[in-house]
């Protein structure tokens, strides 16, 4: 029933807002607002196409990843393996993560086929599934890939289903064999062990399990094939030990789906809810959901699935697919803040996939309005590039605009080019570089629209990764009333760009640069990009470097923030916590500096937690203080209030910073 | 990448941009402006999550969920402004009364019955007010105001509840 102040209310938010501005057509330079703005995810692909290279088109800038992060290298391209726990239907299972663990409990779907190949003692239809043996399965974990077919516990000619040094666990809902009534079943933990038909040689345990007033049979099975060490034998004896499941749990419900999938991360929600991310069979190579159960027993389920890599390196969103080869999978936010690094797994070889599966576990926006950042897949230095392999789109028009040879890096070309990325938004423009045998880097680009440089893309890591001996690269749209374009660095000389005129289809009037740094000293560079008219007037300039990070929200405050950053990056590069000498840090920084948690005790002062993780600590002029959490130089924490260890400063600084440039 | 969820609805890609954006901004600015009561600022928030939503096109989960998308950054955007805001103001006045300043006092309620809704609306907690507006100006479910701001469909209902239930006491003299 509508009352009178919800009336009331309508009544008022209707009448004011009739006040809005009306909006009756689209603002100027829309598009190329949108694009910008697109350009951010494009610049994802291009960068894990360029392999060498972060790429940072329109305005993107570069990468800020000269200190961050230690990348490591993946050994012969397999995944390291890690602990993975996982509850399915209230089983909990933890085993390696290189053990393929099935969730089979969506087959459940499929009652009455089952109950029909139970009552003829049949395998279930277009299956070698037996359930009058398995029962209906739930779980499955084994040291080896069997598949996503029949179950190890069941096959119909009763034989060791196990490779000579393979074994495994099933748990599923018993139905028939030798079936124990239920109300004499021990509930669980406790079970009795009994021979089962159909699940030979291993040790079979029954058990009970209340569920919405009743006792459900459940079978728990696990064998080991004839030549598997005693080792392994104990290692599977200590993941059944640790299984656990409650004796109490909702009455039975089925997911969505009705096909089994592989575990390739679990874990708990506060709430007591349980999630999975599974790998399952897709059209096109594979879908990967989101499988959450929550606490009556109910399924909800989403994903994504039919991955574009290849040809793209990454694909996806908090989780995807990215190519084998990449070393790491980060998100990096536009505002600077430390990059989230995702969780990588192979995909089992069973679902003849080549890609893994990555998934971030904190610190990527699932909110799609909160994406500002890039999804990066982190690729080796130097691999080769064609320039017109851009990620998700078809090139529909390309130009070499400038070539020449480089006297330690070969051949290199200059290439625009238009690609439809199929989002009816029209072709984007593209600038490339490449050299012939080194690779290079490519990224969308805007139209000028009047002004002197609008973005660039450039390569970030040694020069000389992988031996190549290649100069680093500084590409982009220049003004054409730009007669010479200098890369003026922080330090060292001057460096003349080449420039080379674009024809006027792509990207209007403009004109590209291209700067190479010779300097094996340097990794990444900084410095202005500044463009000179013909008279030697200069007509612009644009910086090149790490994205500078937000200012502070008054003045007052930006000067605390700045004070902290110089600390935070004096202290970090080299890391020196363990004999921290503050006159030194203090004449380096120009910041007055003191240890301690005393925040009033100086500009900044510094808290060393150990010989790893240190937390600054900085008064602002209204009495509230903000923490600087380091971790090992590459690692770090920002939070409103006094902390004295890394991981008790948090929650950002966000509302004390402007928001970050458009 | 294809999307699992898909959607049956229009597709939002349809037709140009700009005629995108005639289409969808008119209800992104007045739900801006009823949550910023600031003119300039609600076309701003409205074209920033335009551009945000547009230039994700690829990336929606579902892209029949444009307008659901859109109303969604439209919150976000006006209260991490709102939140801006109060930090700011809250850095001041910490400053005024630090160097002997006085906190400034609450602005009596308007008792003219729209300006009283008004202002009772305007005094209501921040997170209360946004769902008060998409609930009774937007005649959103209870679902999509939790979907529109990123919380439980039982967390939506609270919020709406406890802004019904305050606007009542401010403005008085309803029943229940």
């Amino acid at each position: 029933m509508t009352t009178e102040l919800e009336t009331r209310l309508r009544q008022v938010l209707e009448h004011d807002a009739s006040h809005a501005p009306l909006v009756e057509r689209a603002p100027d330079g829309l598009r190329p607002r949108v694009r910008r703005r697109q350009a951010r995810s494009v610049a994802v692909g291009a960068v894990s196409v360029v392999a060498v290279v972060a790429v940072a088109f329109a305005g993107l800038q570069l990468f800020d990843g000269d200190d961050h992060f230690t990348p490591t290298p993946v050994q012969e391209g397999e995944r390291p393996v890690f602990e993975r726990t996982a509850t399915i239907e209230g089983f909990t299972v933890t085993g390696p993560s290189d053990w393929p663990l099935v969730d089979y409990w969506p087959v459940a779907r499929r009652a009455p086929e089952i109950a029909d190949a139970v009552a003829q003692g049949e395998t279930v239809p277009g299956s070698q599934w037996y359930p009058g043996a398995a029962g209906v399965p739930v779980l499955q974990l084994t040291n080896y890939d069997p598949g996503l077919g029949a179950p190890i516990c069941g096959s119909p000619t009763g034989d060791n289903p196990f490779p000579s040094d393979g074994m495994g666990i099933y748990v599923g809902v018993d139905l028939g064999g030798t079936r124990v009534v239920s109300d004499e079943l021990p509930v669980w933990p406790d079970t009795v062990t009994i021979h089962q038909p159909g699940c030979e040689e291993g040790t079979l345990m029954r058990f009970g399990i209340r569920r919405g007033g009743d006792v459900v049979p459940y079978l728990l099975w696990y064998g080991t094939g004839p030549e598997t060490s005693d080792t392994s034998r104990a290692e599977l004896d200590t993941i059944v030990d640790a299984l656990t499941v409650s004796a109490d749990q909702p009455e039975i419900r089925v997911p969505g789906t009705d096909s089994p999938g592989f575990v390739l991360w679990g874990g708990t929600n506060d709430d007591g809810s349980t999630w999975t991310i599974e790998a399952r069979p897709s059209e096109r190579n594979i879908d990967l959901n989101a499988v959450t159960r929550e606490t009556d027993g109910t399924y909800s389920e989403g994903g994504f699935g039919d991955f574009d890599v290849p040809p793209k390196d990454i694909d996806g969103g908090f989780m995807g697919a990215v190519s084998e080869e990449a070393e790491r999978v980060e998100f990096r936010p536009a505002d600077g803040s430390p990059a989230a690094v995702a969780l990588v797994s192979d995909i089992p070889a069973s679902l003849d996939y080549e890609a893994d599966a990555y998934y971030f576990a904190a610190g990527y926006p699932t909110k799609d309005d909160a994406f500002d950042g890039e999804l990066v897949a982190v690729m080796p230095p130097r691999q080769t590039l064609d320039p017109a392999d851009v990620p998700g789109g078809v090139v529909t028009d390309r130009a070499i605009i400038g070539e020449g040879v480089h006297p330690d890096a070969g051949p290199w070309t200059v290439e625009v080019s238009l690609v439809d990325l199929g989002d009816g938004l029209g072709p984007m423009p593209n600038l490339g570089f490449m050299f012939t045998e080194h690779g290079g880097s490519a990224g969308s680009v805007q139209p000028l629209e009047g002004a002197v440089f609008r973005g660039f893309g450039t390569t970030l890591g040694s020069p000389d990764a992988g031996g190549s001996h290649a100069p680093i690269d500084i590409v982009g749209p220049v003004t054409i009333d730009a007669a010479r374009v200098e890369f003026e660095p922080v330090r060292g000389e001057p460096i003349e760009a080449q420039l080379f005129p674009i024809p006027e289809r792509f990207l209007g009037p403009a004109q590209a640069f291209l700067v190479f740094i010779d300097d094996a000293d340097v990794t990444h560079p900084k410095g202005d990009l500044v463009a000179y008219a013909p008279d030697g007037r200069e007509l612009g300039r644009t910086w090149v470097g790490p994205t500078r990070e937000p200012a502070g929200i008054v003045p007052e405050v930006d000067a605390v923030i700045r004070d902290l950053r110089a600390v935070r990056d004096a202290i970090s590069s080299p890391p020196r916590f363990d004999d921290l000498d503050v006159a030194m840090l203090t004449k380096d920084t120009g910041v007055d500096i003191a240890l301690g948690a005393d925040p009033a005790a100086a500009d900044v002062v510094v808290a060393v937690e150990d010989d790893d993780h240190a937390v600054l600590l900085a008064l602002l002029p209204d009495g509230q203080v903000l923490c600087l959490g380091v971790e090992g130089g590459t690692n770090f924490r920002y939070g409103v209030g006094v902390a004295t260890t890394y991981e008790g400063c948090g929650g950002g600084w966000g509302d004390y910073l402007l928001p970050p440039d458009p | 990448m294809e999307p699992i969820e898909t959607s049956t609805s229009q597709d939002p890609a349809a037709g140009s941009l700009e005629e995108l954006y005639v289409r969808h901004a008119p209800d992104a600015v007045r739900l801006a402006y009823l949550l910023t009561r600031d003119a300039a600022l609600a076309e701003d928030v409205a074209q920033e999550a335009f551009i945000r939503v547009a230039g994700r096109f690829r990336h929606l989960r579902s892209m029949g969920a444009f307008d659901a998308y859109l109303r969604k950054t439209v919150v976000n955007l006006c209260m991490s402004h709102h939140r801006r805001m109060r930090t700011a103001r809250a850095y001041a006045e910490r400053e005024r009364a630090r160097i002997g300043g006085r906190e400034a006092s609450a602005a009596p309620v308007d008792v003219e019955t729209r300006e009283e809704v008004r202002a009772a609306l305007a005094a209501l907690p921040e997170r209360q007010r946004v769902a008060v507006v998409l609930r009774f100006y937007g005649d959103l479910s209870e679902q999509q105001v939790g979907d529109a701001m990123g919380c439980s469909v039982t967390a939506a209902r609270s919020l709406v509840f406890r802004a019904m239930e305050t606007l009542r006491r401010r403005i008085g003299g309803e029943e229940r």
